[in-house]
């Protein structure tokens, strides 16, 4: 499904209903808003474990976010964290969705940031995969050389240096293989809808001066937060920055040999995040 | 879930991807919305069984039609078959539901009909359960006589010819529960949001003298007509008259003996002959 928000078209799937027969009642489940790594990425690596997962205890919905997937393109000068942020709070306004937790992964947990800072009561609870307040060059370069040795270090250092195209080519070949523990296979790839320009674009933009981390305090929705600790996309140190300015509830796991992949690489997650949506849900019902 | 759809809010819930992960691929699994039967009725008695088995071989829809569940009750000028078309063909356009399946039980049915006429260019396959293109109503007093005994009988003309409230609480305690011949448990029933409003202005109003039998014959996708044998609600005469009105090529129509109205709660095998219907669309 695709549905207007604001200037463009968002796509949206959805897996697990809101209702579900118990006893004589209709018993409502919590919606999970899932934001993929990106831009320019979409929903469909999500479609393989974690969203089916979730399925079985709250209703999940996949969105692609603008630029990338099946939603529309949007234009450059649209393509900002803002707007992103904003699509999100206005996609679950217009289906409906209340009280949404939001799970995001890598620049899907950036958003997922962005987003509870601008509407703070909006979200019942965030679960932040590998987030970041700031991008980091010299810390992401520091664990590609850690993974992937000399070579990995020069072919990331020229790619945040001067983001062309052959940079982001090796790159590609080098050190994006580096962010998952297992091989990303032929079927993921192939699988994704994925538009390279738009992450280039905001590499090479706003990624640059990007700094959220005044703008953590405004966050009141409680959060669990996850790290891998060989993600060169989020470094261990950028993702603790980010759980230390959290104002509120908050919980913190870091996973051994853990990459950007964190879901898979970690299945301990998964426990966590039961533990965690039973705590929301039952916040929830309190509320 | 819930969206904006002609100056009202429509509540709908979802199971299943649309877009499932299949080798290289992201393949898109067909989409059926289910039509309660109604009206007044919401969508919940299709979340026992009938949705989970779709949702194997479909992204499955559920929807509460305006006046019901939890959806925007409207208001009673708004009850007709026509705004129901409209909606449903609005929700489809305001979530870019391409070609659907539409699957209706009862009025749900006729709705469905009535829409697949209307726009044929929006209607992948009709599933119609328990569906007659008009109410004859002796054809009703005939077959709850025949199940429930002469006191059934008697109670479902007098409601007919005078649906007052009395007589309606009175069909609703002695006729309701012929409709099927397991009972519905009473645990399903308190789950239902019922608007009985609804359900008495419509056997007042356009109950009386709805007709697909005309749009029935414009219908030009397959459809699947599944009939309990032992309905006194929509009587196998009555679904026998829409058969006829439909494009016999495209038809396939399923009879079950021993089965009440909605057919899966007595028959839950039908509800594999809706899977394998539902998932010949893909390869067809």
């Amino acid at each position: 499904m695709r549905i207007q928000v604001g200037d463009v078209r968002l796509f949206f799937d959805v897996e697990g209903t809101k209702l579900v027969a118990e006893g004589p009642w209709m018993r409502e489940r919590q919606t999970v808003v899932l934001l993929h790594p990106g831009p320019g990425f979409d929903h469909g690596l999500f479609k393989v474990q974690l969203g089916p997962w979730l399925s079985a205890g709250t209703q999940v919905v996949y969105t692609d976010l603008r630029g990338g997937g099946r939603s529309d393109r949007s234009t450059p000068g649209e393509r900002t964290l803002e707007r992103w942020a904003d699509d999100v709070k206005e996609l679950c306004d217009a289906i409906g969705v209340d009280r949404p937790a939001v799970l995001g992964l890598g620049f899907g947990s950036v958003v997922a940031l962005e987003y509870a800072a601008r509407h703070p009561e909006h979200p019942a609870a965030l679960i932040l995969a590998a987030p970041v307040a700031r991008i980091l060059p010299e810390r992401s370069v520091a664990v590609y050389e850690r993974l992937g040795g000399p070579d990995a270090r020069a072919v990331a250092e020229r790619f945040y240096d001067g983001m062309d195209e052959q940079a982001f080519a090796d790159f590609l070949r080098v050190c994006f293989p580096l962010l998952s523990s297992y091989a990303l296979t032929s079927d993921v790839i192939a699988r994704a809808d994925w538009n390279p320009e738009v992450l280039m674009e905001w590499m090479r933009g706003e990624a640059k001066h990007l700094d959220l981390r005044d703008r953590l305090a405004a966050i009141r929705a409680p959060a669990l937060v996850l790290a891998g600790e060989d993600d060169a996309w989020a470094p261990l140190e950028s993702v603790r920055e980010v759980f230390d300015l959290l104002p509120g509830h908050k919980r913190f796991r870091s996973y051994a040999r853990g990459r950007h992949s964190v879901f898979r690489d970690a299945p301990e997650a998964y426990e966590d995040m039961r533990l965690f949506l039973d705590d929301i849900q039952a916040r929830e019902l309190d509320a | 879930m819930k969206v904006a759809v002609n100056g009202i809010e429509l509540f709908f819930d979802v199971e299943g991807a649309k877009a499932r992960p299949d080798g290289p691929w992201m393949r898109d699994r067909p989409t059926v919305i289910l039509l309660p039967t109604g009206p007044g009725i919401d969508h919940s008695l299709y979340k026992e069984h009938v949705g989970p088995v779709l949702a194997e071989v479909a992204q499955v829809i559920y929807l509460d039609l305006r006046g019901a569940g939890r959806s925007d009750w409207s208001s009673a000028e708004h009850w007709t078959i026509e705004t129901w078309v409209d909606d449903v063909i609005a929700f489809c356009d305001v979530l870019e539901i391409r070609r659907p399946a539409l699957l209706g039980t009862g009025i749900g049915g006729v709705i469905a009909v009535q829409l697949a006429a209307q726009r044929p260019d929006l209607v992948e396959r009709l599933v119609l359960v328990s569906t007659v293109a008009r109410y004859v109503h002796s054809r009703s007093v005939a077959e709850f006589d025949r199940i429930g005994g002469s006191e059934a009988g008697e109670v479902a003309a007098r409601y007919y010819a005078d649906p007052t409230e009395l007589n309606f609480a009175e069909f609703m305690r002695i006729c309701v529960p012929l409709y099927t011949r397991s009972p519905l448990p009473p645990d399903t029933i308190a789950r239902i949001e019922l608007n009985l409003a609804l359900t008495a202005h419509w056997d007042a109003t356009d109950a009386r003298d709805f007709d697909v039998r005309e749009p029935a014959g414009r219908v030009q996708c397959p459809v699947l007509v599944l009939a309990g044998e032992d309905d006194p609600s929509t009587t196998i005469a009555g679904i026998g008259e829409l058969v006829e009105a439909l494009p016999a090529q495209l038809l396939r129509y399923e009879r079950y003996p021993e089965a009440g109205h909605g057919v899966f709660r007595d028959r839950p095998e039908a509800i594999r002959v809706v899977s394998e219907f539902l998932a010949a669309a893909e390869t067809a």
